[in-house]
């Protein structure tokens, strides 16, 4: 409704009196520390977390020397805007390079999150799209299936790892209730299950498929090994790690770390024994490992 | 004469009247007792129901007055379950009892009408700053006592969506007393905040009478709340916010209602207190511990031939929360401001705030002072009034070390907004259109000047 202009000048000049801001709930987050550039939303901080994506992010903001500049926030996926999912990060302000004003919210796998992190860490070595992408995907695809099948699918994995980290996240209290976690291990094995439809374009997860699904990934770990071997670096990178050293250490470090059983439950996981057989790449992750256990 | 014929019925019913009120007047206190009574229609419901309710008549002496208090009682208490259309109470004289001689024995009759026991309605809701489509189905009187199954679906403008489904029954027969078993699932828009809220669980509470004339209810509730759908802007609280809590928690509320009209009151108070604990009862479950109370009171009053009335509304509550970090949920947390409580601010975003998004508060008090007039020239009947209000509001973060200081602070500095406009009285809600004019405000809320147009049940 529009307010006549003489009453809307008149009431525009009424002065508002202004107290202090409203005092927060005790315990809230904000305001962060004004040394703080922004947040880092993951599923877990802790060191034996099973969120590769999570690990990833981590690893390369400790990697670029950045970590002390972020509050770090263990999160559910719900903390995710709509269209994203976390792990990211949400910067005080949007940032600008050179002429391009970029996202607050800056996801991991994004232009704009490497176009930010090359500006505020230029020492890092950059992400190099088209040389490193097709490395990547052996990562972001073959890794990831293997892995959502073992964690997620294997029934022993499910039960023994996945409920018991579902339920100390989802823990707020000294108290806990233990069919919230139940359902949300269901989803999210639900969740795994139609990555793995979608990635293998099949209805089903058959044994076929299973057995496939493993063969892609040893045929990753394979070229990532020779590619590590061949290059007499003691990273994928070169000379230092980078974001795709990050993302191998991210899937690597949870698969050697956790106590991932076989599909009938009766012994190791093939994914692991087959992660274990290449030294190369124990050897990188332990590497890493050193590097970011010091930041 | 031939003209007078079709009266004369008419004229003789009325005389029969005549003559039944003279007689009843003069045997009012003839001793009368009820040796039985026949029970007529209501097959739908439990015969040991139906006894239940009228089986005191049928012990108690009674004089013709008494006797005839007593089934107009029976009457209203049958019609109470709203499971009968019609409720009808008929006396014969019977054959004289032996052992109660000079005392006029009576046969009665109980004659029922059953209502329809499936509703289906659909249509459009409004409420609190809400408009929603909704669809109902009911089933009444499902077991033959008085319970009803009820499922409610309604997809609404703040609500996104809701679905109740309700069991109700009255407890041991009683019309007082009633026990309600609900599943709910529901999702809302949390727009002051940049998130949806999902609730899906269960709630069961007795509802009857409680102390001091009031109503009661006591129960217990099991909620699974999600804090999901974070917007883009949502502020860095309300993404830490977000993921799943699981609320398990007793609740008592009483209400003691004195207004001559809920929406609308010219005279009367009304006080209600509500109490929640969570996470301690039953069983320590839950991963939500808190103590939430809150206390409303209003007061009215109509002078100079009704033409004015003043009322006096105030509210107050304190999140306490038993966490061991002392934190709280955006879930649990209260919110102010909006037309239905301190006008002059967008809704609930008054309190505490982190960019864009009113993140809620842990003690809050509000009160509003509000003159109504009539207004000239109009009828004397319409449900229009002029409205001139003060409301004053603070809502505030808790100091858990000195919790004093924030009790003081919430009236030391409150938010304040005057204005005038008018109010709108339907039978189903009350409209308000006001001018707006927030005098102070908290650097953290969002005072809105100008009109401000308010729906609802209760208002400040």
């Amino acid at each position: 409704m529009k307010v006549p202009k003489l009453i809307k000048t008149v009431f525009d000049k009424f002065p508002l009196v202004k107290y202090p801001e409203a005092s927060l709930p005790s315990t809230c987050l904000f305001p962060a520390p004004a040394d703080k550039i922004g947040t880092a939303f993951v599923h877990s901080t802790a060191d034996d977390s099973i969120y590769p994506q999570s690990i990833r992010l981590l690893t390369i903001l400790k990697l670029a020397g950045v970590t002390d500049k972020f509050a770090i926030i263990p999160s559910s996926p719900h903390a995710a805007p709509k269209s994203g999912s976390v792990p990211y990060v949400f910067l005080r302000s949007r940032p600008r390079i050179k002429s391009d004003l970029l996202p607050r919210t800056l996801y991991p796998e994004s232009k704009a999150f490497h176009q930010w992190l090359a500006s505020i860490a230029p020492s890092f070595p950059a992400f190099d799209t088209a040389k490193q992408n097709p490395l990547l995907s052996l990562v972001d695809i073959r890794l990831r299936d293997a892995w959502l099948l073992t964690l997620y699918l294997y029934p022993a994995n499910y039960k023994s790892i996945l409920v018991p980290r579902l339920t100390q996240a989802y823990s707020h209290s000294d108290t806990s209730t233990s069919i919230i976690p139940h359902i949300l291990a269901y989803s999210a094995s639900r969740e795994a299950q139609q990555l793995l439809t979608g990635s293998t374009g099949v209805s089903r997860i058959t044994e076929t498929i299973q057995r496939s699904i493993i063969t892609n990934a040893e045929e990753a770990l394979d070229a990532l090994a020779n590619l590590l071997s061949d290059s007499g670096t003691p990273y994928i990178n070169g000379w230092e790690p980078g974001v795709l050293d990050a993302a191998v250490y991210g899937y690597l470090w949870p698969i050697l770390g956790l106590e991932l059983k076989s599909l009938a439950g009766d012994g190791q996981a093939q994914l692991k024994t087959l992660v274990k057989e290449r030294k190369a790449l124990v050897d990188l992750v332990e590497r890493i490992h050193d590097q970011v256990r010091k930041v | 004469m031939a003209a007078a014929l079709p009266d004369q019925p008419v004229k003789d019913a009325k005389r029969v009247q005549a003559l039944v009120y003279e007689a009843l007047e003069r045997n009012q206190t003839l001793p009368v007792s009820l040796t039985s009574l026949t029970i007529q229609g209501g097959s739908g419901t439990r015969s040991s129901f139906l006894r239940a309710q009228v089986d005191d008549l049928l012990t108690k002496p009674y004089t013709v007055r008494t006797l005839l208090q007593a089934l107009d009682d029976s009457a209203k208490k049958l019609n109470s379950f709203g499971i009968f259309n019609g409720v009808a109470f008929g006396l014969d004289l019977a054959a004289p009892q032996e052992n109660l001689p000079g005392v006029v024995a009576l046969e009665g009759t109980l004659r029922l009408q059953d209502a329809p026991t499936k509703r289906l309605r659909t249509g459009t809701d409004v409420g609190n700053g809400e408009v929603s489509a909704y669809a109902s189905g009911s089933l009444l009187n499902v077991f033959g006592g008085a319970e009803s199954l009820t499922i409610d679906a309604n997809i609404g403008s703040q609500k996104r969506s809701s679905y109740i489904v309700n069991y109700s029954t009255p407890i041991k027969n009683s019309h007082l007393w009633r026990a309600d078993l609900s599943g709910i699932a529901s999702s809302s828009n949390k727009d002051w905040a940049s998130h949806e809220e999902v609730i899906r669980g269960l709630r069961a509470k007795a509802v009857g009478p409680g102390a001091f004339g009031g109503t009661q209810e006591i129960g217990y509730e099991a909620f699974w709340r999600t804090v999901t759908g974070v917007k883009s802007h949502a502020s860095e609280s309300v993404r830490a916010e977000a993921g799943d809590s699981f609320k398990s928690s007793v609740f008592n509320t009483w209400t003691l209602d004195k207004r001559n009209d809920p929406l609308f009151p010219t005279q009367g108070f009304s006080i209600k207190l509500k109490n929640e604990v969570a996470g301690y009862l039953p069983n320590r479950q839950g991963d939500i511990q808190f103590m939430k109370g809150e206390v409303e009171g209003q007061v009215a009053q109509s002078f100079w031939k009704e033409n004015f009335t003043i009322s006096l509304t105030g509210r107050s509550g304190l999140l306490w929360s038993f966490m061991k970090d002392g934190k709280t949920s955006i879930v649990d947390r209260f919110v102010l401001g909006g037309a239905n409580d301190v006008r002059g601010f967008y809704l609930n975003r008054m309190g505490p705030s982190d960019e864009e998004d009113s993140i809620g508060g842990e003690a809050y008090a509000a009160g509003g002072l509000s003159l109504f007039s009539r207004l000239p020239g109009v009828a004397h009947t319409s449900p229009l009034r002029l409205h001139l209000f003060a409301n004053a509001g603070s809502l505030l973060g808790l100091n858990r070390e000195n919790p004093r200081e924030t009790i003081a602070k919430l009236f030391k500095e409150p938010s304040v907004a005057a204005g005038v406009g008018l109010i709108y009285k339907h039978p189903v809600a009350r409209f308000e259109l006001n001018f707006t004019l927030p005098i102070a405000a908290r650097a953290s809320e969002f005072p809105r000047k100008g009109f401000q147009f308010g729906l609802g049940m209760s208002f400040l």
